[in-house]
């Protein structure tokens, strides 16, 4: 087991800088990001002078081997925009995009769960249609979109909650809905299929013929090993969920690593961009290992191969 | 109640200069008349009250009763209701990005600057009452001689927000500060020409330049004081996050992409504002922003599209505000570059002759823009008033088109930007159909921002491109920068033209300045330099509660901000 | 994963039992029809618009639906919103389709050329689709398109050189377990080449699971223009591509609720319809696959 972890772990750290080394060179193909934050009035001599003191005239690979020694100490270079370190500019904004993740996330297992189970245990009926249709849709429908239709009904016309912004508890409830709602379909859609995988296997049919009760057959046995193939996905639902995160942040004035990013990809703000590309490959690669690491846990023969 | 304070405040300005004759006469009338409306004005100190009229009358299409910002503070304040000191505890701004930095004379961006300017004061200032020319604000500007400059300070015992004083030493540490490469400040090349700062006495500065530099008033309307004490104790990091200013408003709490939060500054030096708390919110997506303004989260938001001025006005919570802002918008006919067909005068007059702009500025604006004759606005201090716009003649066009040899169907590409001004889209699509209706085939290229400057700075675009810039309100800031050739932005050359800009950038005296200007008005307007487009309006979607006029600068200085009458219970923002 | 290795006669039978399926189930049955009506519509939309839908027309801006002339009303513009939602389905189609059967093609390619090959080949594909998976699908897009400008074929380009990472992860899954069956042993001995085997024997056999994985990407990648063009990217205006007709209308939403919300349906009702297509097909295909 601790071999595993460890190599996975390499192999994480493998994939983050490949990340890195990938978003560096494409950011640079965006074009001038000098033009940007200079003013419009600055003089071509001026900018030129400013592309020489930041570093933007050397050759790519100088400028590449300096972002790297640099990386490896830990400085990600100086957001152009803000005139302050990219780190410190992207971790700030991680805690609110962690709680709009982590909420999404368990409004999709809290309602795709049960969603899936109902309609696997009621194959075919009109329960099964309905968590179908409801599945398909939250997968139909532009999270933005939905968003925008959820603030002109409770916040603008019902009053109910806050159009956007963070701070309360309120001001969670839509954006965590509009994130969740595709993850929810997602959810409910493979807990579907894994149940009835299961419950075709014949030790259910085993333990409903002992005379165990459906519930506890249903959660007790057929769910335990459902959760197998939810556990994998987990890992790339959560990177769906921040890609998700991008668009929602926007919309709702959500003060998060999406928005910001968005923002320095527009301004070309490159070292913003590559430390949050670093942010978001590391809470993908160690989702991955927990997964995998919950995965070997449970089903001890994968750890062999 | 206006207090004795106050009296002296408007007494002062009128020994300042800082108020004409009549302004005073005016004002005293006001206080006269009724001792609510008295507070209402003395607390607006920043004047306005002017301007409030114009945007009514120019705005000229009144949209719904709302629409009409009313037309002085002693209106709002006749019905009494304003009894209660005539403050607010809080206004909200809902704002689209966030400051980059709280350290002003760092970082040039407009939504930096709305910011910055209520916590700090500027040492000069656009002054609305006077035509939005640089006047005096914490200093009085002289040219000594044509290298010579000095900024008085304009009353003494002005104070930062931490007690410090403010003083002749703020004004050079603060041009240190920016001049320092260190600092990476965006308003370095700004000052560059300045070879020697001295101070004189505590309330003198006086500046030397490498050469005649007679843009320094507009230079110094964006300088604001920063308490040098404080700044050598703290240090520029720690500064840049605890901004103290001499403003009417300080400094409370920032959270990065969340809100600004500031509060009355009691002794401020023009008198206290009528605002207790004011927080910039930040909402990126204008339909959010607009949810926000409707719902009563926030009081003042910016950019109303035009379509949606009448859902505002009837909302019952807002109304819209809107006025002739100093951006400008054009479509520049590229001939500096090889191969443009617009190297061609005709061809660049005719297209002034025979695209619509009347009818884009009814069709698309309805009616919220208003046409601008040559390169600068009406409202422009230094525009050229004789010159008149281009009349629409589509068979003068069509006929100096043949003349130029330009066979109908022939292809011109058009670069715009795409959600960057408002409209721009539909503008350009407008423009490329009138196009059309010349003769020519029309590409319309639609660039994202970023791609855009990259087109026009490298000379990429295609034959013309669409461009607005703002805020403009002198000349040398617009002819110069977008009329030479080798300008970062220009799309334009002509040497005559160069060769009177070169001389006006570099004249002193105002007279012979303007005269200079004037002239590269005239030239640049016969040679067609541009397609002559629109001044934008700004159109402000603000609160019922909330009494304020917009300015023409695109500024959000809200010391201007008032109570409107009471009417009703007053919700105050949920959250937050 | 499950594979089942359909044998490749009964051509026939499957029709048989597809159409049987079909009719047997509303849900889809309607989905399919409404998708075939959709395409149809598509193909003939050039010829049931009149004249030129993107010329603006002052006199009639922001028309409400069921304006006479405008069933659908007009946009700020004062285009009819009916014929820019007919032709805009093509290009929420075109997107749809055209980036799933190339980023399908490369993206199934680069998965059993990894699983066949296997060793080196197989580390650096997988390492690559790693990579690409690590940062969010629509940061991606974002950049790709800053760097390629706006458009219908960069948007295209970018869904593609997004979406192929999901048929390599599933194809090289099939394969590595097909491989060592004993057809493709079988196949091997009577001399069949690396190419022949990969296309003739392996890739029919996987075909059911990609099948059913493209039906959910057209409806994601449908679903990915519009959120591309909310966040400032695109297609060239005056293209009237659903996404970007939702995005330029969240301008109007107070005053002219049509703009952004029929474009909506239409995307959403496709992408829905398309979805609904895609678990039945799953569900007669092979009810078992986990997608």
């Amino acid at each position: 087991m601790q071999r595993f972890i460890v190599t996975r772990l390499i192999y994480g750290v493998f994939v983050v800088f490949l990340a890195v080394t990938a978003v560096f060179f494409m950011l640079r193909l965006t074009g001038d990001p000098v033009l940007l934050f200079a003013p419009m009035d600055t003089s071509a001599k001026d900018l030129d002078e400013i592309r020489e003191r930041m570093g933007f005239n050397d050759p790519l690979w100088v400028q590449y081997g300096r972002y790297m020694r640099d990386a490896l100490r830990g400085d990600f270079g100086e957001s152009t925009r803000l005139h302050r370190p990219a780190t410190a500019v992207v971790v700030e904004r991680l805690p609110a995009t962690l709680e709009l993740g982590v909420a999404a996330l368990g409004i999709s297992l809290a309602v795709g769960i049960p969603l899936g189970m109902l309609a696997a245990v009621r194959h075919g009926s009109v329960w099964d249609r309905l968590a179908g249709l409801l599945a398909v849709i939250g997968q139909a429908v532009p999270n933005f979109w939905l968003g925008i239709l959820l603030i002109l009904l409770f916040a603008v016309a019902l009053k109910w909650l806050p159009t956007s912004g963070r701070g309360s508890w309120e001001q969670l409830i839509m954006p965590a809905v509009a994130l969740a709602a595709a993850s929810v379909a997602r959810y409910a859609r493979l807990t579907r299929s894994a149940m009835l995988d299961v419950l075709r296997q014949d030790y259910i049919r085993t333990a409903h013929a002992k005379g165990l009760s459906p519930t506890r057959v249903i959660w007790g046995h057929a769910f335990k090993n459902a959760s197998i193939s939810l556990i994998t996905t987990t890992a790339l639902e959560i990177g769906r969920l921040l890609g998700g995160a991008v668009v929602i942040e926007q919309m709702f004035a959500w003060p998060g690593v999406g928005r910001v990013t968005v923002q320095a990809l527009l301004n070309r703000d490159f070292a913003v961009v590559e430390a949050s590309v670093v942010l978001f490959a590391v809470v993908y690669t160690v989702a991955n290992l927990l997964a995998d690491i919950c995965y070997a846990w449970v089903n001890p023969q994968v750890r062999v191969s | 109640m206006a207090t004795p304070r106050e009296f002296n405040g408007i007494i002062y300005d009128l020994l300042t200069g800082r108020v004409s004759r009549r302004e005073f006469i005016k004002r005293a009338g006001a206080l006269g008349l009724s001792a609510t409306s008295i507070a209402a004005i003395l607390a607006a100190c920043g004047g306005g009250e002017e301007e409030a009229t114009s945007t009514g009358s120019s705005g000229g299409s009144s949209r719904g009763t709302g629409a009409t910002p009313s037309a002085s503070p002693a209106a709002s304040g006749g019905s009494g209701a304003t009894g209660s000191g005539g403050t607010l505890d809080r206004v909200v701004v809902a704002l689209g990005a966030d400051a980059r930095t709280l350290m002003p004379n760092t970082i040039v961006d407009a939504t930096t600057t709305w910011q910055l300017e209520n916590i700090f004061d500027p040492v000069l200032r656009r002054d609305p009452d006077n035509n939005f020319k640089v006047g005096p604000w914490l200093g009085e500007l002289t040219s000594i001689d044509d290298l010579t400059w000095e900024i008085k300070i304009v009353k003494e015992g002005i104070k930062f927000h931490n007690g410090e004083p403010f003083d002749a030493e703020a004004i050079k540490v603060s041009l240190e500060y920016a001049l320092d490469p260190a600092n990476k400040s965006h308003y370095l090349e700004r000052w560059k020409p300045i070879t020697e700062i001295t101070v004189v006495d505590p309330m003198t500065v006086r500046l030397k330049t490498s050469e005649p530099y007679p843009i320094m008033p507009t230079r110094l309307a964006e300088l604001y004081p920063i308490p040098p004490k404080y700044l050598a104790e703290k240090g520029i990091e720690y500064v840049s996050q605890n901004p103290v200013g001499t403003g009417p408003f300080k400094f409370k709490e920032w959270v990065r992409d969340e809100h600004l939060l500031l509060e009355q500054n009691p002794d401020y030096w023009r008198g206290p504002v009528a605002v207790k708390e004011l927080e910039f919110r930040y909402i990126p997506e204008f339909a959010s922003r607009l949810s926000a303004l409707l719902a009563g989260e926030v009081d003042i938001i910016k950019d109303v599209p035009v379509d949606a001025i009448e859902r505002v006005n009837s909302s019952g919570v807002a109304r819209a505000i809107e006025i002739p802002s100093s951006r400008i918008n054009y479509v520049a006919l590229v001939n500096n570059r090889e191969g443009s067909i617009m190297a061609d005068k005709r061809v660049r007059q005719a297209i002034n002759y025979g695209v619509n702009v009347d009818a884009i500025i009814e069709g698309v604006f309805q009616g919220h823009a208003t046409r601008m004759a040559g390169a600068l606005s009406k409202i422009n201090p230094e525009v050229d008033p004789s010159i008149e716009p281009y009349p629409y003649d589509p068979e003068k066009a069509k006929q100096l088109l043949e003349e130029a040899g330009i066979q109908p169907g022939t292809q011109i590409v058009l670069d715009s930007p795409q959600g960057r001004y408002p409209m721009d889209t539909d503008a350009a699509q407008a423009i490329a159909a009138e196009l059309e209706q010349l003769g020519f085939r029309v590409q319309v290229q639609y660039n994202e921002w970023g791609t855009h400057l990259d087109k026009i700075v490298n000379r990429r675009t295609g034959d013309a491109f669409y461009l607005g810039w703002g805020p403009a309100l002198d000349a040398e800031g617009t002819l110069r920068y977008l009329f030479v050739g080798d300008s970062t932005y220009s799309g334009y050359t002509n040497p005559e033209v160069e060769k009177l800009i070169a001389e006006a950038s570099k004249t002193v005296n105002p007279e012979r300045r303007q005269e200079l200007w004037n002239q590269v008005q005239r030239a640049v307007w016969e040679d067609a330099g541009w397609l002559f487009l629109w001044q934008q309006h700004d159109i402000y979607g603000v609160s019922n509660k909330v009494e304020w006029t917009p300015r023409v600068d695109e500024s959000l200085f809200l010391g201007t901000v008032k109570p409107r009458q009471a009417s009703g219970p007053k919700t105050g923002p949920k959250h937050g | 994963m499950t594979a089942k290795a359909l044998p490749r006669a009964a051509t026939r039978g499957r029709l048989t039992r597809f159409r049987s399926a079909l009719t047997r189930d509303y849900w889809a049955l309607a989905a399919v029809l409404f998708l075939a009506a959709v395409v149809l519509l598509a193909i003939l939309a050039p010829l049931l618009v009149d004249g030129d839908v993107n010329r603006p027309n002052y006199g009639v801006r922001l028309k409400p639906p069921l304006t006479a002339g405008h069933p659908l009303g007009t946009d700020q513009m004062g285009r009819d919103v009916l014929d820019r939602l007919l032709l805009g389905s093509r290009i929420s189609l075109v997107v749809g389709f055209v980036s799933v059967v190339v980023g399908g093609a490369i993206g199934t390619a680069i998965g059993v050329l990894a699983a066949y090959y296997g060793r080196w080949i197989d580390t650096i594909l997988m390492r690559l689709a790693d990579v690409q998976l690590s940062f969010p699908f629509i940061l991606l897009a974002l950049v790709i398109n800053a760097i390629i400008g706006l458009g219908l074929r960069n948007i295209i380009i970018t869904l593609v050189i997004a979406g192929w990472v999901e048929y390599a992860r599933i194809a090289r899954g099939e394969i590595l377990v097909l491989r060592e069956r004993e057809f493709v042993e079988a196949a091997r001995v009577v001399g069949a080449g690396n190419l022949r085997i990969m296309l003739r024997h392996l890739l029919p056999n996987i075909a059911t699971p990609l099948i059913v994985i493209s039906t959910l990407q057209v409806a994601r990648f449908i679903v990915a223009e519009a959120s591309i063009s909310f966040l400032g990217f695109g297609v060239q205006p005056p293209t009237p591509a659903w996404g970007s007709m939702i995005s330029e209308g969240m301008k109007y939403i107070f005053n002219a609720w049509w703009l952004v919300t029929l474009p909506g349906l239409a995307l959403a009702l496709v992408a829905l319809a398309v979805n609904t297509a895609g678990d039945w097909l799953r569900d007669v295909l092979d009810p078992r696959l986990k997608i």
